[in-house]
């Protein structure tokens, strides 16, 4: 890969637990050791906000602003293609967020998203294979969104659009009240932004099938009939049909019921449900071989590195099949990669063991208050 | 706050019940009052009482207006096939502002949210229909706020139009283009008044 993308250096101002704290990075590995509860995951988090806008692990911004304050703001000084790349990403409980890039201030987040494709791993993703379907189709959309803009754009319009009409339908109280021509009006739109979405999806399980199926090989050594199968309401149906054929129902459920917002990817093994059949380590597998073909879609798509984010991967994950990964990901040259440990010169010692042809700098948060950089000004 | 007075105390909760004047600054308003000529506020007072009393909406555009038709309606020298379509009156002071526009206007009150409970019927829809219903060779000009609501509502619209000769343009939204139109400046909005794209049904 001969464009390159990396984080130089990260200013943190009342995110988490970090008052005001900056870190310089490494193009290579970076390791982030401390105790837990130092602020290492709030670390990963930041980093991952300045590429996708939202956090990892939290819904709500609130709860990211330090306690007691009013805003975060997160600065990176990004490298790319050996350009500058200034993101800031600031929130204020009262007048929300704001998106900066290189000085320009007001960016739309589909503007930036897919300029720093990220990938994070974290202890908490088994719930991607065996949570709720929802936690898939955000996998499915926080992927494309990264790859196509116009992806995140219909994605929007879709839910707003399905808000319109859900709150047509429940105004009126009797059913040959309902304004046809509007709800058709917002029908006709739906279908547009629904199909795209649709289209998109399932372009995007064809190329990353074939990825995840290798990945998940690789990481259990052998060959197990692994598949994902994507499904929806889209399929064989024309989408306005559908639409236009259920407004009774849609009337007395008082929302949309068919559509893209309920599409699945079903995860099989063995042919049968993923859910029912698997053990501990294939489901762990599965969630590994997921977030791989993550990265290597984003790799071929948006013809860079992503920067990957190994959140405490120790945790769950035994130190064989770390050296493995990182082994496999080593195959191409590196991207940025930044691992959490809760020990000391765990990572690398494993990284001199698999004499991997990697740079790799080791950092120690000792406790989050003395990263505090008092500015000599005042 | 404490007054020695209720009449000044009154006159501050008056005054700062407008949108953006705090009490202190209607106290600074009204300190300024009483220290200048009787007929400084005689004159405000006069102005204010007619504007309620007098001010009406126009006929035809729902502009607001002296008369049963506003200046712009009224004014021979406009071209009145050509009708451009705003929010609210705000957007019509932008537009005037920009002296590059010789039409006329239709004021719908807001665009169609059902979330807000803004309907069809709360709005300047089917008047809009009837006016250029009446027009030998209409030509529209959609200026509504870039959102999935100003857009539903031009869609909606369109549709409703059943006139063959009828064209539709809508204003170019610039990158440039603030969001809303009553913050657009001058300059944005003029060049975006000049250069219209038609509207396809289709397109949307
Ligand atoms: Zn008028």
């Amino acid at each position: 890969m001969d464009s390159q993308l990396y984080l130089k250096e990260i200013k943190l101002f009342h995110f988490k637990n970090y008052g005001k704290a900056s870190f310089e990075f490494i193009d290579g590995v970076n390791i982030i050791t401390g105790l837990n509860g130092v602020g290492k995951t709030n670390l990963l988090d930041a980093i991952y906000i300045l590429g996708l806008t939202k956090s990892y692990f939290m819904a709500s911004d609130r709860f990211l602003v330090q306690h007691e304050k009013k805003f975060y703001r997160i600065e990176g000084n990004w490298i790319k293609n050996s350009k500058k790349l200034k993101v800031a990403i600031k929130y204020d409980v009262i007048d929300g967020k704001e998106i900066d890039v290189n000085g320009k201030t007001g960016i739309k987040p589909m503007e930036h998203i897919g300029q720093i494709p990220i990938v994070l791993i974290s202890p908490n993703d088994l719930e991607l294979v065996s949570g709720l379907n929802e936690i898939r189709r955000r996998f499915m959309d926080i992927t494309i969104s990264q790859i196509d803009p116009n992806y995140l754009e219909n994605l929007v319009t879709y839910i707003k659009v399905q808000k319109l009409r859900n709150a047509l339908l429940t105004k009126s109280i009797f059913f040959d009240q309902l304004p046809i021509d509007l709800l058709e009006s917002y029908e006709i739109r739906l279908v547009k932004s629904g199909e795209y979405i649709y289209k998109s999806r399932l372009w995007f399980l064809q190329i990353f099938q074939p990825k995840f199926i290798a990945f998940y090989n690789e990481i259990s050594g052998g060959l197990e009939d692994v598949s994902l199968r994507y499904t929806s309401d889209l399929e064989d149906e024309d989408y306005f049909e559908l639409l236009k054929n259920h407004r009774g129902k849609d009337f007395e459920k008082g929302r949309t019921v068919y559509g893209i917002h309920r599409d699945k990817m079903a995860l099989y093994i063995k042919g049968q449900p993923l859910q029912q059949e698997a053990s501990q380590g294939q489901l762990k597998s599965f969630v590994l071989a997921l977030k791989l073909a993550q990265y290597s879609i984003l790799q071929d798509e948006c013809k860079f590195n992503p920067i990957l984010l190994l959140d405490d991967i120790f945790d769950k994950i035994d130190a064989s099949r770390v050296g493995h990964i990182l082994s496999m990901l080593s195959k191409d040259d590196f991207g940025q990669i930044f691992i959490s440990d809760t020990h000391v010169n765990r990572v690398a010692l494993l990284l001199e063991e698999l004499k991997l042809n990697v740079n790799f700098k080791e950092m120690k948060i000792e406790n989050s208050f003395e990263n505090i950089q008092i500015d000599p000004l005042n | 706050m404490k007054f020695s007075s209720k009449l000044v105390e009154e006159a501050v909760e008056a005054m700062s019940s407008l949108p953006s004047i705090g009490k202190k600054t209607a106290l600074r308003l009204i300190i300024h009052l009483i220290q200048s000529d009787s007929e400084k506020s005689e004159r405000i007072a006069t102005a204010l009482t007619m504007l309620k009393s007098g001010i009406k909406e126009c006929a035809n555009c729902h502009n607001i207006s002296d008369n049963e038709i506003c200046e712009i309606c009224s004014d021979p020298r406009r071209n009145a096939n050509q009708i451009c379509v705003v929010e609210t009156i705000r957007d019509i002071m932008a537009i005037e502002a920009t002296e590059h526009y010789q039409g006329h206007y239709h004021v719908l009150g807001g665009v169609i949210n059902p979330i807000e409970g803004i309907g069809v019927e709360h709005l300047k829809i089917q008047s809009l229909i009837n006016r250029v219903n009446q027009i030998q060779n209409p030509e529209l000009i959609m200026a509504l706020s870039p959102t999935i609501e100003g857009d539903t509502t031009v869609y909606f619209i369109s549709k409703q139009l059943q006139n063959p000769s009828i064209q539709i343009s809508t204003i170019a939204r610039g990158v440039s283009f603030g969001g809303e139109l009553e913050y657009a400046d001058e300059l944005t909005l003029g060049r975006s008044i000049i250069s219209r794209v038609p509207y396809h049904t289709q397109k949307y």
